[in-house]
C-alpha cells in the first residue's frame, strides 16, 4: 500500500502542499490533499503538488474529524498536515483524541518540518522543541504557513479528483464560533502598534495598513502586555523593559534609532514614516 | 448557568536552567502563569462562577489562587494535548475554560479539540469582550487579546501561600535546544527600496 501524505487544505491549507510534495519527492510518498465541495478549484491543488485530491462533502466542522479519522484509518499515513490557526488546531486536536493508537506524535504551530521531525519555535522562551517522527505511525502537524516559501505551481502536473461519497458519523458535539467571519484568520493576524508620540496622518495610515493585511491597528501603553501573530511597530520609543512580549516576528520603522531596534527582527530607520507607511498602501 | 467552573492553568517557564536538552529538563524551571490563562482565570471571574477551579501544575496554583481560583486540582506538567487532557478530572460536567496559550509548547486549541472530542462537549471559541452565559459539559476556549489580564489580588496571597501543593512531575519526550543569539536585519536604502523590501516580508509573513 502506497504511503500518504495528507494535507488538510481548506482555511489556508493548499499553501502546504509544495512542503507537502518536497518531502514526497524525497521520499516516494504519495501526497492526497482535501478539500470541501465548495471550496477551492480542485485542479489547481494538483498544480501545487498533490497527487490525488479528496472532494468532501462537508456540513459541519465536525465532519471534518470523522473524514480525517475515517481516512488514518483506511490508508497507510505517515503525516497529515494542518495550516495552523485555531480551527485547524481544534480539529487536529479531536483527530488526534480519536485515533490514538493509529498517530504516535502530535506538533501544532510547528514552524518546520523534514521528513523524519517537526520543530516549533517558542520564541519568547528562546527555545525550538522538536518532535521525531515514528516511522511505523502517523505524525499530526499543523504548519505556520508564514514559515514556508512561496508556494510553486506546475501546471503539467497530473493527478486523480475523488469525490469523496462517505456519509461522515455524526459527531455528538458542535464546535461554534461567536465570528464566524473570524473563522479562517483566527491565529497570527498582523498587529500594527503605534508610539504613543505620533500624528494623526500617521495613526490613519497605520489603521489603513492594519485594515488592508486584515489585522488590528493599537496604541502602545502599559496595557499591551503580549502580541502573539506579527507585528509592525511604528516610533515605539519605549525602553526594552517596557515593551510587551513578541511572540512572532517583528519589523520596526522609526525615525532615529530607538531601543526596539535591537530586538525587532527588521529595523528600519527613515524620516518619512509616512511615506513608507503609504507606499504599503499602494 | 453552572455555579462551579474549570480553568486550565498553563505554567510558563520564567527562567530555563542554562543546560535544557529535553523537556523534563522544564522540571528545573521557575514558572508563572501564562498570559492567556491569566485571561481565562479574568474571563471565569467576569462570568461570575462562584467556584473557579484551578487545573494546573502546582508551582503556578497559588498564583492561580491568588488571580482569583478558589480551590485547585494539581496535574503534571505534559508536553503532549492527550496527555495533558487525560489528568482533568472525569465524570464532571461543570464547563472548562481555556487560554489560547499560543505561546506554549501545544495551543489551547489543541488541548480543546482533544477535550471536546474525548468527553464529546461542544466547544465555543469567545472573544474576551463578549462573554455569554455558558452552559454545562462545555469547552470554551478563550481568545486571548494580549493586553492587561488583570492583576494579583493581594488579599489573596495569604491564601494562596496557605495552600500545600503537591510535587511537581514533568511527561514528555520531545527535545528542546537554544536558539541562537537572534541577530536584526537593519534594512536601509531610499524610501521606494524600503517598501519594496519591507512589502514583500510582509507578504511572506502573512500569506
Amino acid at each position: 500500500m502506497n504511503i500518504l501524505i495528507v494535507v488538510f487544505c481548506e482555511l489556508g491549507g493548499k499553501n502546504l502542499l509544495s512542503k507537502a510534495r518536497e518531502i514526497a519527492d524525497l521520499s516516494g510518498d504519495r501526497v492526497s490533499a482535501f478539500i470541501s465541495q465548495d471550496n477551492i478549484n480542485p485542479q489547481e491543488l494538483i498544480y501545487y503538488g498533490a497527487d490525488q485530491v479528496e472532494v468532501c462533502n462537508v456540513q459541519e466542522r465536525t465532519d471534518w474529524i470523522n473524514i480525517i479519522s475515517s481516512y488514518l484509518e483506511e490508508n497507510n499515513v505517515k503525516c497529515a498536515l494542518f495550516p495552523s490557526n485555531i480551527l485547524s488546531n481544534i480539529i487536529m486536536g479531536a483527530v488526534y483524541s480519536r485515533d490514538r493508537s493509529r498517530i504516535a506524535s502530535y506538533s501544532d504551530e510547528a514552524n518546520l518540518l523534514e521528513g523524519t521531525y517537526s520543530s516549533k519555535s517558542l520564541k519568547a522562551l528562546g527555545v525550538a522543541l522538536r518532535r521525531d517522527f515514528d516511522s511505523e505511525k502517523c505524525c499530526l502537524v499543523s504548519l505556520r504557513v508564514s514559515s514556508l516559501p512561496e508556494p510553486f505551481e506546475d501546471t503539467s502536473r497530473y493527478g486523480n479528483i475523488h469525490p469523496r461519497k462517505m456519509t461522515p458519523k455524526t459527531s455528538n458535539y458542535q464546535i461554534s464560533l461567536q465570528n464566524q467571519a473570524d473563522a479562517p484568520s483566527l491565529s497570527g493576524e498582523l498587529t500594527v502598534l503605534i508610539g504613543s508620540g505620533i500624528g494623526d496622518r500617521t495613526n490613519e495610515l497605520c489603521a489603513k495598513l492594519a485594515e488592508q493585511y486584515g489585522g488590528k491597528c493599537i496604541k502602545f501603553s502599559g496595557s499591551v502586555e503580549t502580541i502573539y501573530g506579527p507585528c509592525v511597530a511604528v516610533e515605539i520609543g519605549n525602553r526594552l523593559s517596557d515593551l510587551p512580549v513578541f511572540n512572532d516576528e517583528l519589523i520596526s520603522i522609526s525615525s532615529k534609532k530607538l531601543p526596539i531596534c535591537s530586538v525587532a527582527d527588521t529595523a528600519t530607520i527613515c524620516e518619512d514614516i509616512d511615506k513608507i507607511l503609504k507606499g504599503f498602501l499602494k | 448557568m453552572a455555579e462551579r467552573v474549570l480553568v486550565y492553568v498553563q505554567a510558563m517557564p520564567v527562567v530555563l536552567p542554562h543546560s535544557i536538552k529535553k523537556f523534563q529538563d522544564l522540571g528545573m524551571s521557575e514558572f508563572s502563569v501564562s498570559h492567556s490563562s491569566k485571561v481565562a482565570l479574568s474571563a471565569a471571574k467576569s462570568l461570575g462562577f462562584h467556584e473557579i477551579v484551578a487545573l494546573g501544575f502546582p508551582l503556578v496554583l497559588q498564583e492561580a489562587l491568588a488571580r482569583g481560583a478558589t480551590s485547585w486540582v494539581s496535574m503534571p506538567l505534559c508536553d503532549d494535548p492527550l496527555e495533558q487532557a487525560s489528568f482533568f478530572p472525569k465524570n464532571t460536567t461543570f464547563p472548562i475554560i481555556i487560554g489560547e496559550n499560543n505561546d506554549w509548547v501545544f495551543t489551547g486549541a489543541s488541548l480543546a479539540g482533544v477535550l471536546a472530542e474525548s468527553r464529546a462537549c461542544d466547544l465555543h471559541l469567545l472573544e474576551k469582550e463578549v462573554y455569554t452565559e455558558l452552559s454545562d459539559n462545555s469547552i470554551i476556549l478563550v481568545r486571548d487579546s494580549g493586553r492587561n489580564a488583570g492583576n494579583i489580588d493581594v488579599r489573596r496571597i495569604k491564601t494562596s501561600t496557605d495552600e500545600e501543593l503537591n510535587s511537581q512531575i514533568v511527561l514528555g519526550n520531545s527535545t528542546l535546544s537554544r536558539i541562537e543569539g537572534k541577530k536584526t536585519e537593519a534594512i536601509s536604502g531610499d524610501e521606494d527600496q524600503l517598501v519594496s523590501l519591507l512589502t514583500r516580508k510582509l507578504n511572506r509573513i502573512l500569506r
